[in-house]
């Protein structure tokens, strides 16, 4: 299991790395926004994507829009992990195909559990 | 009598206005007057007076403005070339000092929060390390005890004693490990400040930009005299400007656009079938 997690602040990224080492998956890589994870997903062989919203550059929004264009990376499951809070930012993530979503400050529990639900569904799916 | 830089800039511009006031009230009796008796040359000349009394009021208030404009500025120490030749006391204006200042304050947090993760990445394999033995020091201690046939009661009392110290090193272990979690999990607020921050950040800069725009738009004088349109702002919600990113909301509680947590995020997302 190969998990890209992308976030502008390095605090973040490193506190979901250890988080996700925790849980078992020890196979990730990093990047701090949407314009330098987009070709390492297109390139990488990426099982799972966690990303935030509000970055420089290219938001997550504007990466989950993309990978949902891209015909490599239409099922790349995609958690969003981010401060924004606002209902219709999360209807418009849903829509734009999200599979799940942690608001910020978030608990450790909380993420095991999205990523759980995440893997359970794709897994009754196939 | 009060020089004009001693006089606010309100107090100027209410006193223009009335000079303004007072030359058209008398020159307008004068037209109606000379328009009465048919003195079309001195009526005319009178409106071209009105006019070039009404612009030269305009001009004089622009230029107050240009000048107020400049001092505030100057009082803010912008950089913006504008006093080139000026005395410029601060090498930095205090704009670019203030997002300095915002910038170190998020160095300093991300600093803090990396060193507690680092002692965190440190103490997490010491802490596993003592569980891991303790658990097969106990198996290998209860092969030990089976294997004895006769115990007087205080060595059975004490090897009792052994295994739960041993069972105890691995409980209080997970609970350092979990405890460690939080610890980690509480770094997580660099990143939400720091978010804030960066929006404060963006707003001076915002500012500084705004001020510097508004003082060179008034040094144009006759642009402005030219009354330009003005610059249209756009307010209407764009499906674009629907999807910007905020950063973290303030006042959760009292809103009802914002999610107030994790939970509020879950409901929102099943009622979309999730």
């Amino acid at each position: 299991m190969k998990i890209l997690i992308v976030d502008d602040f390095s605090t973040m990224r490193r506190i979901i790395k250890n988080l996700l080492r925790d849980l078992g998956f020890t196979n990730t890589a990093e990047a701090d926004d949407g314009s330098s994870a987009l070709p390492m997903l297109e390139k990488g062989n990426f099982d799972f994507l966690i990303t935030d919203w509000n970055m420089p550059g290219m938001t997550g929004i504007e990466l989950l829009v993309a990978c949902r264009a891209s015909e490599k990376l239409k099922t790349l499951p995609i958690l969003m992990v981010t401060a924004e809070a606002k209902r219709d930012q999360i209807i418009a993530a849903a829509q734009a195909g999200v599979n799940g979503y942690v608001v910020k400050p978030f608990t450790a529990a909380a993420l095991q559990e999205k990523i759980e639900k995440i893997f359970e569904r794709i897994e009754a799916a196939s | 009598m009060p020089t004009s830089q001693e006089m606010s800039l309100q107090d100027a511009a209410d006193l223009a206005a009335e000079h303004f006031t007072m030359a058209l009230r008398d020159r307008t009796r004068a037209l109606m007057s000379s328009l009465e008796g048919n003195d079309l040359a001195t009526a005319s000349e009178l409106i071209r007076q009105i006019n070039m009394t009404r612009d030269e009021t305009l001009y004089h208030e622009v230029g107050r403005l240009t000048r107020a404009l400049h001092n505030a500025l100057r009082d803010f120490h912008l950089d913006i070339g504008l006093h080139a030749s000026a005395k410029v006391e601060h090498e930095l204006s205090e704009m670019v000092d203030a997002r300095s200042r915002l910038n170190y304050v998020i160095k300093m947090t991300e600093d803090a929060a990396n060193l507690t993760m680092d002692r965190v990445d440190e103490a997490t394999p010491i802490v596993q390390t003592l569980v891991d033995s303790s658990a097969d020091l106990k198996r290998d201690w209860h092969a030990f005890v089976s294997q004895q046939s006769t115990l007087s009661a205080d060595q059975a009392a004490l090897f009792d004693r052994i295994d739960a110290y041993l069972a105890k090193v691995a409980d209080d272990g997970q609970g350092i490990h979990s405890r460690l979690t939080d610890i980690l999990m509480a770094q997580g607020y660099q990143d939400l400040s720091g978010q804030v921050i960066k929006r404060v950040i963006e707003l001076v800069s915002d500012v500084e930009k705004s001020l510097v725009r508004l003082v060179k738009i008034a040094s144009n004088v006759e642009a402005v005299a030219g009354i330009q349109s003005p610059v249209t702002v756009k307010t209407q919600l764009d499906a674009q400007q629907r999807i910007k990113a905020e950063g973290p909301q303030m006042s959760t509680a009292s809103r009802k656009d914002v999610v107030s947590g994790q939970d509020d995020v879950d409901e929102l997302l099943s009622s979309l079938g999730f």
